[in-house]
C-alpha cells in the first residue's frame, strides 16, 4: 500500500456507525455496564450449566444458617443455599427480561409502525392503547398474570402486554419524523409499496430510541418480576426467581435477614448495570444529544 | 378554555369505556372464585356450591356481565362479596390513603428530584454531577418494595422510630398519621427522586444548550442568573409533563408498599380483591383507579397549556 | 312419631353434653395469673382477614378468631371438641333420637337490648337453612316448634343420633341473633348477637373492633371458661383485631407494644422472643393437619401401587419439620392422639417411612412408566407450599418427575376439582380433626369424596356402621376400619399434626391458645 493510499484512508471520515461505536466505548458508564451485564450473564451461563449446585436441594440439618463458608449467602428454611439459587434464578431473571423485551419489540414495533404510517388507524390503535395506560403498569400486569394463571410464560406475556403502549408510542412518534422526510417520500413516488417502505426506509431509523427504550424495558422487566412475585402472582415457587427468594425470606426478615437481603443487592446491582448501558446507548444514539 | 376540558373529557369516556371492558374480560378469566375462600379449606363440594349460588356465581358469565354493566350505567359498582360494604363505600374509604401516601411521595419528590437535577446539570461532567447522577441511578434500580422491607427492619424493628404498620387516620391524629406514612412514601420516593432527577437534568442541558440562553451568557448575565431566569422556566414545563407521569408511577408502587405496611388503601383493595377473587371490588377499584389516572393526566395538560403560551393560544 | 307422643328421656349424658372437664388436652404449663381486673384495651395481630361478619355465612378460622368473640350458639364444643350448651340450659333428645327439646336460658339480652327468645332461635335457624355454606346439617330437620318463649323443638324427618355432632360445629356456627335481622340475605344483618363482646366497626380487611358487652349475661352453668362455651366473661373494654399479613410485622409490633398479642409467630422469632420478661410465648399443638389426597383417577396415582410407593418414599418427620419449623408431632391418623376415636393399633399404618428401596420396588411392581406427577398446593398457607415442596423432592428421589403447581387459594381450588388436572393435594384441615369422625363424611366417602374413587364399598359400609352406631365402642370400631382403609388404599397421605406459635406481652394474663384466639377470661395486668 502506498502512503498516498494511506493518507487518503486516513483523512476519510469513518461511517457514522463505527464513529458511534467509538464514542461508546469511550463511555465510563456504558463500559461499567458492560462489566456488570456481562457478571450476570456469566453468573446466568454457571447456572444453565449446574455449576453452583442444585438449587432444590433440601438439607434439613441446616436450616436457616447465616453466611458461612459453605453458604456465601446463607440458607434458607428448607436448609437450601441461597448463593445456589441466586445463581440458578439469574437465567430466569435474563430469560425474563429478554423475552419480554423480544416481544416487546416486535409487538411494540407493529402497533407503533402501524399507527405512525397509517392516518387511520391511528386514533384506533392509540385509544387502544391509552386504555391500557390508564393503568399503573404494575396494576395492570398483577391484573393479566392472575387471569392468566402464575407461571413463567404468563408473566412474560403479562409484561409485554405492559410494556407494549409504551414501546409502541416511542415507534409512533419516531415513525412520525421520518414519514414524510424527502427520501420516504421519493421512494414512494417511485411506486415502492407500503411494506417495503415501512421495512426499508422507516423501521432502520427507528432503531436508535427503541433500542435506548428496550434496555429501560429489560430493567422494568426484572423490577416488576420481582415486586410480582413477591406479591404472589408470579412464577410459583420453588422456582428461585430472584423475587420468590425474597418472598420466601419475608417470614424470616429478622431472624434470618440473608434469605432476602442478598437477592435484593443482585436485583439492584443487575438493574443499574442495564440501566447503565441505557443512558450510554441514549447519550451516544440520541439524534438530540450527538450535535453537542 | 372550558372547550379543552370538554373536549378532553369527551375523548376519556371510551378510554375508560374500554377500561372497564378490560378489566371485566381479564377478571373473570382467573380461575378459581369467591366461594371456595369463604368456604376456607375443609368444605365439601355442595358447601362451596351453596356460596356461588348466594354470591351469583353460579350465573352465567354473560348474565353477570350484563347485570354489572347495567348497575355501572345507573352508577352503581356493586357489593363486596367480602367487605360487608359496597364497592363505592370500600373505595371512598380507602381512596384517602393512597392519595395521602402518593402525594407525601410526590411533595418528597418534587424538590428533592428538580433541585438533585438542576445541580447536576448546572455542573455538568465535575464530580457533583457524577455524584449526584450516581445516587439517582441507583435510586431507580433498587426494587422499592425490597427497600421497604429493608427500610423496617432498620428504623422500625432496630432503631423503632416508626411503626412497623398500620395507617392512622389523619382525622385521629394528624402527626401519627405521617409517621405512619413516613417509611412508605419515602420507599415510593426514592425510585422517583431518581426518575425526576435524571429527567430534569436531561431536561436542563438541553435548555441550557438553545440560543436564548447562550446569548444571555454571552451579554455577561451571571451564571446563576442565566440558569435562574431564563432556563428554569423553561424547564418547568417538560417536567410538568412528568408528573402525571410520576402520579402512575407512585400508584403502581403503592400497590406493593401498601400491601407491605398493611395500609388500608386503593392498592391493598386490588391486590386483595385479586387475591380473594371479589370481583365486584377488582372491577370497581381497576375501574376507580383508571378515572383517577385520567383526570390527574387532564389536569397536567391543561397544566401544560397554561404554562406552554404557544399551547394556549390554541 | 310426633313430638307431642314423645317419650321424653334425658339423654345428654349419653351424648357427651359434659361439664367442662377438669384436665384440658392443651393446657399450658401453669400460668401465674394473677386477680381478675376489668378493663384496658387489647389489639390482636392475626395473619388473615375474616371474610364475613355474618356468622352464618362465614365459615374460615380467619372468622372465628374474630367472630366468635361477638356470637354464640345453642350448643358449642368445648375444650376437646365436644359438644356443650351454650345458649341452651337444657337439652332433650327422645329416645328414638329424633326429637331434640332446648330449653333456653332466661335473662340472654341481644346487644341491642332485646332479650333472646325461641322466636329468635326458630327464625336464626332457618336463616341459617338458607344462606349457611353449611346448610346440609339443618336438612335433617322436618319441623321447628317453639311451644313456649323458651323451648325450641326440633324434629328431624329420620332419628339421628350424631346430629348434635353436626350442629356443634364452630365452622359457620349456628348463631341466634335478633329474629327481625333474619329476613335479611348473606352478608347484609347488623352484627347483633348475645357474646360477650360487642361490635364496633369493620373497615372490611385490616381492622374490626368490639367493645365489652355490659349487660352480657355469663352462662353460671360452667365454672370457667371451656372451649368456645363455658361461664365466659369480657374483662377487656375493647379489642382491636388487626390483620397484619407480614410475620416479621406482628413480631415487630409485639415487641414494640403496639399488639398485645400475635397469632401464627414464627419459630425463630418465638424462640428468641422466649428470653424477653416481657413476652410470653403459647405454643398452640396441634393446630391443623397437613394432608394430601391422592387422586385415583388420573396417571400415574390410579395405580393403588404407585400410591403404595408415594406412600413408602415419604420422610414425613422431614415434611413436617420443614412446613412447621420443629412445631409439629408424628400422628398417621385423622383425629389427634386424645380423642376417643384415635385406633389403638394406629402404629401399623404405613407411615413415616422414608424407604426408597421399598419404594422403587413397588414403582417396579406396578409397571410404572415414567408419568408425570403434578402436585397441586397454594402459596396462600406458607405451610402448604412448603410441605409439597419437600414431598416433591422425596418423589423426585425414587424416580418419578414432579411438577408442582402452586397457585393462590382459589385457584387451587378450581384445580382440585378438576380429577384430570393434578394427582396429589398438599393442603390442610383445621375444624374437622378437633370436632371428630363425623366431619368427615362428605371429603372422604359417598360421590364428592376428594379422591375421586368412583366405588368402594369397604368404605361406604364403614360409614353406615359408623353413623348408625349405637355403642361407643361400635363407633370407635368403625372410625378405625375407616382410618385403615384411607391408608391401605393410599387414598389420603397424612403428613402430621402441626403445631403454631402465639405470643403476648407479658400484662395479658390468664390467655390459653385453642382453635382461635379467644380474648374473653383474659385480663391486663
Amino acid at each position: 500500500m502506498t502512503e498516498a493510499a494511506i493518507a487518503v484512508a486516513r483523512s476519510t471520515p469513518l461511517p457514522p456507525w463505527q464513529l458511534k461505536l467509538r464514542r461508546l466505548f469511550r463511555h465510563n458508564g456504558f463500559l461499567i455496564g458492560i462489566a456488570i451485564f456481562s457478571t450476570v450473564l456469566l453468573a446466568t451461563l454457571a447456572g444453565l450449566f449446574g455449576l453452583a449446585g442444585d438449587p432444590l436441594k433440601i438439607n434439613y440439618t441446616s436450616r436457616l444458617v447465616g453466611p458461612s463458608e459453605d453458604f456465601f449467602f446463607g440458607t434458607d428454611n428448607y436448609g437450601r443455599s441461597i448463593f445456589t439459587r441466586v445463581i440458578d434464578g439469574a437465567h430466569l431473571s435474563m430469560l425474563i427480561g429478554l423475552s419480554v423485551v423480544g416481544i416487546t419489540a416486535i409487538s411494540g414495533t407493529l402497533v407503533g409502525a402501524s399507527a405512525g404510517y397509517f392516518p387511520k388507524l391511528d386514533g384506533l390503535i392509540m385509544r387502544c392503547m391509552d386504555a391500557l395506560m390508564a393503568f399503573p403498569p404494575l396494576m395492570l400486569a398483577i391484573a393479566i398474570a392472575a387471569a392468566l394463571g402464575t407461571g413463567l410464560t404468563n408473566l412474560i406475556i403479562a409484561l409485554a402486554i405492559t410494556y407494549t403502549p409504551r414501546t409502541g408510542r416511542i415507534v409512533r412518534s419516531a415513525v412520525l419524523g421520518i414519514r414524510s422526510a424527502e427520501y420516504v417520500e421519493s421512494a414512494r413516488l417511485s411506486g415502492a409499496g407500503h411494506l417495503r417502505i415501512i421495512l426499508r426506509h422507516i423501521l432502520p431509523n427507528c432503531l436508535a430510541p427503541l433500542l435506548v427504550d428496550l434496555t429501560f424495558v429489560f430493567a422494568y422487566a426484572i423490577l416488576a418480576e420481582a415486586a410480582l412475585s413477591f406479591l404472589g402472582v408470579g412464577p410459583p415457587p420453588p422456582t428461585p426467581t430472584w423475587g420468590n427468594i425474597i418472598a420466601e425470606g419475608r417470614d424470616y426478615m429478622v431472624d434470618a435477614p440473608w434469605i432476602s437481603v442478598f437477592p435484593g443487592l443482585v436485583i439492584a446491582f443487575t438493574v443499574l448495570g442495564l440501566n447503565l448501558l441505557g443512558d450510554g446507548l441514549r447519550d451516544v444514539l440520541d439524534p438530540r444529544l450527538v450535535k453537542n | 378554555m372550558l372547550d379543552v376540558i370538554v373536549r378532553r373529557l369527551c375523548s376519556a369516556i371510551p378510554v375508560l369505556l374500554g377500561v372497564s371492558l378490560v378489566t371485566f374480560g381479564l377478571i373473570h378469566v382467573i380461575p378459581g372464585d369467591a366461594a371456595v375462600v369463604i368456604a376456607g379449606p375443609d368444605a365439601s363440594s355442595e358447601q362451596v356450591e351453596s356460596i356461588r349460588a348466594v354470591l351469583g356465581l353460579d350465573k352465567p358469565l354473560h348474565v353477570q356481565f350484563g347485570l354489572w354493566f347495567w348497575n355501572l350505567f345507573q352508577g352503581d359498582l356493586g357489593d363486596s362479596f367480602m367487605l360487608g360494604r359496597s364497592v363505592a363505600q370500600a373505595i371512598q374509604e380507602r381512596l384517602p390513603t393512597t392519595l395521602l401516601l402518593t402525594t407525601y411521595s410526590i411533595l418528597l419528590t418534587i424538590p428533592f428530584g428538580i433541585a438533585a437535577g438542576l445541580i447536576a446539570a448546572y455542573r455538568q461532567n465535575s464530580w457533583v454531577d457524577t455524584f449526584v447522577m450516581t445516587i439517582a441511578l441507583v435510586g431507580v434500580s433498587v426494587p422499592s418494595f425490597w427497600l421497604s422491607v429493608m427500610a423496617v427492619l432498620l428504623f422500625s424493628v432496630t432503631l423503632g422510630w416508626f411503626p412497623t404498620s398500620g395507617y392512622i387516620p389523619p382525622s385521629e391524629d394528624l402527626l401519627g398519621c405521617l409517621r405512619s406514612l413516613t417509611l412508605p412514601a419515602v420507599s415510593l420516593a426514592v425510585f422517583q427522586i431518581g426518575l425526576l432527577a435524571r429527567m430534569t437534568r436531561a431536561t436542563t442541558l438541553e435548555v441550557l444548550r438553545q440560543d436564548y440562553v447562550r446569548t444571555a451568557r454571552a451579554k455577561g448575565v451571571s451564571e446563576w442568573r442565566a440558569v435562574g431566569k431564563h432556563a428554569l422556566a423553561n424547564v418547568m414545563i417538560p417536567v410538568v409533563t412528568v408528573i402525571g407521569l410520576l402520579v402512575s408511577v407512585a400508584l403502581a408502587g403503592a400497590v406493593v408498599i401498601e400491601q407491605i405496611f398493611v395500609l388500608p388503601g386503593l392498592g391493598q383493595l386490588v391486590v386483595q380483591g385479586i387475591l380473594r377473587r371479589d370481583y365486584p371490588v377488582i372491577q370497581g377499584s381497576l375501574l376507580a383507579v383508571a378515572v383517577l389516572l385520567v383526570l390527574i393526566n387532564l389536569i397536567v395538560d391543561l397544566l401544560y397549556a397554561y404554562l406552554d403560551p404557544r399551547l394556549r393560544n390554541d | 312419631m310426633s313430638w307431642t307422643r314423645r317419650d321424653l328421656l334425658k339423654t345428654s349424658a349419653m351424648l357427651g353434653l359434659t361439664l367442662p372437664a377438669s384436665t384440658y388436652p392443651f393446657q399450658l404449663a401453669a400460668q401465674q395469673a394473677s386477680e381478675p381486673k376489668m378493663g384496658g384495651s387489647a389489639v390482636v395481630a392475626m395473619s388473615a382477614a375474616t371474610e364475613t361478619i355474618d356468622p352464618h355465612f362465614s365459615r374460615s378460622q380467619a372468622a372465628r378468631n374474630m367472630l366468635m368473640h361477638i356470637y354464640e350458639t345453642l350448643v358449642t364444643i368445648d375444650e376437646t371438641g365436644a359438644p356443650q350448651l351454650q345458649l341452651a340450659e337444657s337439652l332433650e333428645v327422645s329416645e328414638n333420637h329424633q326429637t331434640y327439646t332446648f330449653g333456653l336460658r332466661r335473662g340472654v339480652t341481644f346487644h341491642n337490648g332485646k332479650e333472646m327468645k325461641a322466636e329468635d332461635v326458630k327464625r336464626s335457624l332457618e336463616r341459617y337453612a338458607q344462606v349457611s355454606p353449611e346448610k346440609v346439617r339443618l336438612e335433617p330437620v322436618d319441623t321447628i316448634s317453639t311451644p313456649d318463649d323458651y323451648t325450641v323443638v326440633v324434629k328431624l324427618k329420620n332419628p339421628m343420633p350424631s346430629w348434635i355432632e353436626l350442629i356443634k360445629s364452630p365452622a359457620s356456627p349456628m348463631t341466634i341473633i335478633p329474629s327481625e335481622e333474619c329476613d335479611k340475605g348473606p352478608n347484609e344483618i347488623e352484627p347483633i348477637a348475645t357474646g360477650p363482646f360487642q361490635f364496633v366497626d369493620w373497615d372490611g380487611v385490616t381492622q374490626l373492633r368490639v367493645r365489652r358487652y355490659e349487660d352480657y349475661k355469663p352462662n353460671e352453668a360452667y365454672k370457667g371458661r371451656d372451649g368456645y362455651g363455658g361461664n365466659r366473661v369480657a374483662y377487656l373494654d375493647e379489642v382491636t383485631f388487626k390483620v397484619v399479613s407480614e410475620a416479621s410485622s406482628r413480631v415487630s409490633g409485639l415487641q414494640a407494644g403496639e399488639f398485645t398479642i400475635a397469632d401464627q409467630v414464627p419459630v425463630p422469632a418465638a424462640k428468641r422472643m422466649e428470653s424477653s420478661p416481657d413476652i410470653v410465648t403459647y405454643d398452640r399443638i396441634p393446630i391443623w393437619m397437613n394432608l394430601a389426597p391422592v387422586n385415583v383417577t388420573r396417571p400415574p396415582t390410579d395405580n393403588v401401587l404407585v400410591r403404595k410407593a408415594i406412600q413408602h418414599a415419604l420422610n414425613t418427620e422431614e415434611i413436617m419439620g420443614i412446613a412447621t419449623d420443629g412445631l409439629f408431632q408424628l400422628n398417621p391418623c385423622f383425629v389427634y392422639p386424645d380423642s376417643e376415636f384415635y385406633p389403638s393399633n394406629a402404629e401399623q399404618m404405613i407411615y413415616n417411612e422414608n424407604d426408597a428401596d421399598k419404594a422403587k420396588a413397588l414403582l417396579q411392581e406396578a409397571g410404572y412408566q415414567g408419568e408425570e406427577l403434578v402436585l397441586l398446593t397454594s402459596s396462600d398457607i406458607a405451610s402448604l407450599e412448603e410441605a409439597a415442596v419437600v414431598m416433591a423432592e422425596q418423589i423426585k428421589a425414587i424416580g418419578i418427575p414432579v411438577d408442582v403447581k402452586v397457585l393462590d387459594w382459589p385457584g387451587a381450588n378450581a384445580m382440585r376439582e378438576d380429577p384430570t388436572a393434578y394427582n396429589i393435594f398438599s393442603t390442610a384441615y383445621a375444624i374437622q380433626p378437633m370436632l371428630g369422625p363425623f366431619q368427615y363424611q362428605r371429603l372422604i366417602s359417598g360421590p364428592g369424596n376428594w379422591f375421586y374413587y368412583e366405588e368402594d364399598n369397604v368404605m361406604e359400609q364403614a360409614w353406615d356402621d359408623l353413623l348408625s352406631a349405637g355403642t361407643p365402642e361400635e363407633r370407635r370400631k368403625a372410625w378405625s376400619e375407616i382410618e385403615f382403609r384411607l391408608n391401605d388404599q393410599a387414598y389420603f397421605l397424612k403428613l402430621g399434626d402441626r403445631g403454631i406459635k402465639q405470643a403476648s406481652t407479658a400484662a395479658l394474663q390468664n390467655f390459653e391458645p385453642y382453635d382461635a384466639i379467644r380474648m374473653w377470661n383474659v385480663w391486663l395486668s
